[in-house]
């Protein structure tokens, strides 16, 4: 949709209903799809931000001591695990770049390849989310309403996993889509498509600041 | 699709399908299923959420014991009725009954869910606040399936063969009952908000009244404490979330895209679904007052929000603000993209009008703060719901925590509820005063200052909850430092009067009115900066007092302003003039009446919130209860005046403020789509005192923008020169 060329039917504009807008112009350089996604992600790190803000200020001058926390968070949940989840993700960002070449170049077997295995690694990385907690709730005993640290972990934790959570489904609409043979494939992508594969990176990019402040800091 | 359900319902009924026997048993067991089961899950929330039954905002009112659960039952009587007598016509349509009938069924699909999880891990499956925040999610959901909002974007979803942007089957109203349905157009809309957020103000009003009620004479007349901090409450969220907050979201709606010479939003549907998000949050907080009143005040601190034993109401509180900020969101995108993506030819970012420039700012506070108070709720809901110790010290949290990250928001916010305001004066005071506005990029800058200004501020809502001294001094500092935008503002309208041809229309009055109103709501701020001053006056009536000036005296006046201003575009008919007047002088008295007085009750010593005051007030507390009393008769000369000149008015003109902005040179109301073509603009927004002014050129019917005589004469159209 960028800058549309004004085109002229006369027939067009002397239609009487008026049923149908004028001719649409563009005054930015980039679709307004992803414009739109782009603020939406402001917004988004503003929603992460405040409870990063909660966060800290509990840790800078909350009444339990950290260190005392720290220590019992990292024997219930070794760190290995956390970053063999971390690599998951964030290969799903290079996989997603693949669906997007093949997008690109018209082949539609590696777009929904691609696509496939963004969504297979986005759910296994849910899945060892979903197992860290219930590791911690079942035999560590650290559950949500354990103390603030807890708490703060769930929800940033659990904040991010929704968020993975709808990535997984708007990629999945992209595959059914793909599959279905909705998209004119050789050409840069709509769109529709290309907000999703941003709105998936945004999911990795906040996933290393969540494991920098709540597993390594 | 809203249009024909709704249009063909009634012709219906008298075409005759079926014997009317039939419809009308339908239409009464319908009803009496709707009275009944909502009457019923009244009964039952109020019991699980340990209020007392007999407790509800309307008999608090003291109007009548009974009529509240009355009130509920009708909610699901008539929908019920408009069921059984139309069928399927209504339940499969897209409509305000299916909405509603809708919103039931997801709540109660979202209920059984809830139940049925907490069965399978073995809890207790009954359990009150995680069923009302997952059934209020499916409400939504249903609601918004049920008005027609989602039906495009589910097809999408399901990998349908969908044109989402060449959709224009829900564009427009074509008779009154379309503006109670879901719509694409943002004229439709805007006129939706506006007239719903007159409606909230009413009612936010209302409460008022039982404050100023109460208040008029010392000892207890006729509520108790609980139910006075209910009013203030319910006063405070409804005014700022339904009234301030979505006005200017409203007008914005109806005014922005003309501005800029767009057919519509960027995101039309996305619009539609704001809207009626904020309806969602509405009817949230509506629930929240009838199963008894949420009373920790608008900020609803923790720990007190936290507590358990008001736990139902301000978990319904958390979740309205939760749609409300959905809501403030999705409207700021939109108008980013529009004002970013949208703007006609030759509208640079310096000849944009000043309330684009305005609106501009607004959204980008919005899409940064709002998350911050969703945030805050969201951990209140957390506690509630989860038991989560976010707040709790003696496990770690820190009640504090949620002031910080609650005014994070909500500082910026009152620049959210302050700066289209100041975007609707600069544009109505250049239109009346015949003038170009004065120093019109500085007043573009000062409101991108303010805005940024705006963040950093937060803490001066807090310097007696305990912070180390050198952070006070800092937010001391960067406060009053915001004075000096705001005082370059008020300078270059002041400006802007000098040697202007001041028309006293009802617009200019009211910016007038503003710009007296605002100047001492903004020395009383300055005041309130200072420490050692706020340490006296804190939570006191001169706290209150301030921040009416602003938000009364300042956002409303230019809310009214605005109104009036554009009255004639939106409706196509010109308002009284007369009694435009009288509202003016009278709110503007009365409000100063009510208002004023409180700076010195409030330095002697009348506390805040509270629901008594000592004897020696009692005078001066009755002459603003009188006041307040005077205030909302005033206000229904308002109503009378935008109803009826609705009805009955001249007819307006194009142009009837021989203005230059584009939104004054297509007809009242404007075409379907706004434009016949894309407009083209050639020079600043305000050319007043031009030989040739011209902003912008525009088709007529039928014609290209293109052939408008100033283009095909002078070919591109070179820009003319202006004098100050």
């Amino acid at each position: 949709m960028t800058a549309t060329p004004v085109t002229h039917d006369p027939a067009d504009v002397h239609h009487d209903d008026h049923d149908h807008p004028p001719p649409s112009h563009s005054s930015s350089r980039h679709p307004w799809g992803i414009i739109g996604i782009y603020t939406f992600i402001i917004s988004e790190i503003a929603l992460f931000g405040s409870f990063f803000m909660a966060y800290f200020i509990i840790r800078v001058i909350g009444a339990v001591d950290y260190a005392e926390w720290q220590e019992a968070f990292a024997q219930a949940i070794p760190l290995e695990i956390a970053l063999i989840n971390t690599a998951i993700l964030l290969s799903s960002s290079i996989w997603i770049w693949f669906a997007e070449r093949g997008f690109k170049q018209g082949n539609k077997r590696a777009l929904v390849f691609w696509l496939s295995m963004t969504i297979l690694f986005g759910s296994v990385f849910l899945g060892i989310q979903i197992y860290e907690y219930a590791e911690l709730v079942t035999h560590k005993d650290i559950g949500p309403s354990s103390n603030a640290f807890s708490s703060v972990f769930f929800m940033i934790t659990g904040l991010h996993g929704s968020h993975v959570l709808v990535g997984l489904i708007l990629l999945g609409m992209l595959l059914v889509r793909a599959v279905k043979g909705r998209y004119e494939l050789g050409t840069h992508p709509p769109q529709g498509f290309m907000a999703s594969v941003i709105y998936w990176h945004f999911v990795d990019v906040v996933w290393i600041v969540v494991l920098t402040t709540l597993y390594l800091l | 699709m809203s249009t024909t359900t709704t249009s063909t319902a009634p012709a219906a009924r008298g075409a005759g399908h079926g014997t009317p026997g039939p419809r009308y048993v339908g239409g009464l067991i319908g009803f009496l299923i709707g009275y009944a089961v909502s009457h019923l899950l009244l009964r039952l929330f109020q019991g699980w959420g340990g209020v007392d039954p007999s407790y509800t905002v309307v008999e608090a009112a003291g109007i009548g014991a009974g009529l509240g659960p009355i009130i509920v039952g009708l909610m699901g009587g008539v929908p019920g009725l408009v069921a059984g007598l139309f069928g399927r016509r209504v339940i499969l349509g897209s409509n305000i009954f299916a909405a509603w009938l809708w919103a039931v069924v997801g709540f109660l699909i979202t209920t059984l869910i809830v139940i049925g999880v907490r069965l399978a891990f073995g809890m207790d499956p009954i359990s009150l606040l995680p069923i009302v925040t997952f059934g209020s999610l499916g409400a939504y959901l249903g609601m918004t399936i049920g008005i027609g909002a989602l039906g495009p974007w589910l097809r999408f979803l399901a990998g349908g063969d969908v044109d989402l942007a060449g959709d224009h089957s829900q564009h427009g109203a074509k008779s009154w009952k379309d503006y109670f349905g879901f719509n694409t157009d943002h004229k439709v809309i805007g006129i939706q908000y506006i007239v719903f957020n007159f409606m909230a103000m009413a009612i936010g009003g209302m409460y008022a009244l039982f404050m100023r009620a109460e208040l008029a004479q010392s000892g207890m007349q006729f509520m108790d404490g609980s139910t006075y901090n209910g009013a203030f409450t319910v006063h405070g969220s409804v005014m700022l979330f339904f009234w301030i907050i979505p006005i200017f979201a409203g007008i914005g709606n109806y005014v922005i895209p003309l501005m800029v010479g767009a057919a519509d939003m960027a995101f039309p549907r996305l619009n539609g679904l704001s809207f009626w998000t904020l309806v969602a949050a509405f009817l949230t907080s509506v629930a929240a007052i009838l199963v008894g009143m949420y009373e920790a005040g608008w900020t609803a601190y923790a720990p007190l929000s936290t507590q358990s034993e008001i736990g139902l109401q301000q978990l319904l509180f958390a979740l309205t603000v939760q749609f409300v900020g959905a809501s403030s969101i999705m409207t700021a995108v939109n108008f980013i993209v529009t004002i970013v993506g949208m703007r006609a030819p030759g509208m640079t970012m310096w000849r944009m009008p000043l309330f684009v420039w305005a609106n501009l700012t607004t959204s980008f506070l919005v899409v940064l703060g709002t998350p911050f108070i969703g945030g805050a709720q969201l951990m209140v809901l957390t506690d509630l719901t989860m038991n989560t110790q976010f707040f709790n010290p003696i496990l770690g949290g820190d009640p504090l925590a949620y002031q910080h990250v609650f005014w994070f928001y909500s500082h910026p916010a009152v620049y959210i509820m302050m700066l289209p305001g100041f975007g609707i004066v600069s544009d109505v005071i250049t239109t009346h005063a015949r003038k170009t506005i004065f120093g019109y990029k500085a007043l573009a800058i000062s409101t991108v200052a303010i805005g940024f200004l705006g963040f950093a501020v937060w803490a001066h809502h807090m310097f007696t909850s305990g912070m180390p001294d050198w952070f006070r001094v800092v937010m001391m500092f960067l406060t009053m430092l915001i004075a000096v935008p705001t005082g370059v503002k008020v300078l270059s309208w002041t400006a802007t009067l000098w040697q202007g041809r001041i028309h006293m229309r009802t617009p200019m009055l009211f910016v007038l009115g503003f710009l007296f109103m605002f100047t001492v709501g903004g020395v009383t701020g300055i005041m309130l900066a200072a420490v050692p001053f706020t340490i006296h006056v804190h939570d006191s009536y001169f706290v209150v007092a301030h921040f009416h000036y602003v938000l009364f005296g300042g956002s409303t006046m230019t809310a009214f302003a605005g109104i009036y201003h554009w009255y004639p575009k939106i409706t196509g008919r010109m308002y009284d003039e007369r009694l435009g007047k009288m509202h003016f002088w009278g709110l503007f008295i009365t409000q100063n009446l009510v208002f004023f007085p409180m700076h010195w009750t409030g330095v002697q010593g009348m506390v805040r919130r509270y629901a008594d005051h000592p004897e020696r007030f009692d005078t001066i507390n009755m002459v603003m209860s009188i006041g307040a009393i005077v205030m909302a008769a005033v206000t229904l000369i308002f109503f009378y005046n935008m109803v009826n000149s609705w009805r009955r008015g001249p007819k307006a003109t194009g142009n009837p403020w021989n203005s230059h902005t584009l939104e004054w040179q297509v007809s009242s109301p404007p075409p379907l789509f706004n434009f016949y073509d894309v407009p083209r603009v050639l020079d600043e927004p305000y050319p007043f005192g031009a030989a040739e002014p011209v902003h912008g050129v525009v088709a007529e019917k039928g014609k290209r923008t293109a052939d408008h005589p100033i283009l095909a004469g002078s070919g591109a159209g070179t820009s003319q020169e202006q004098q100050g």
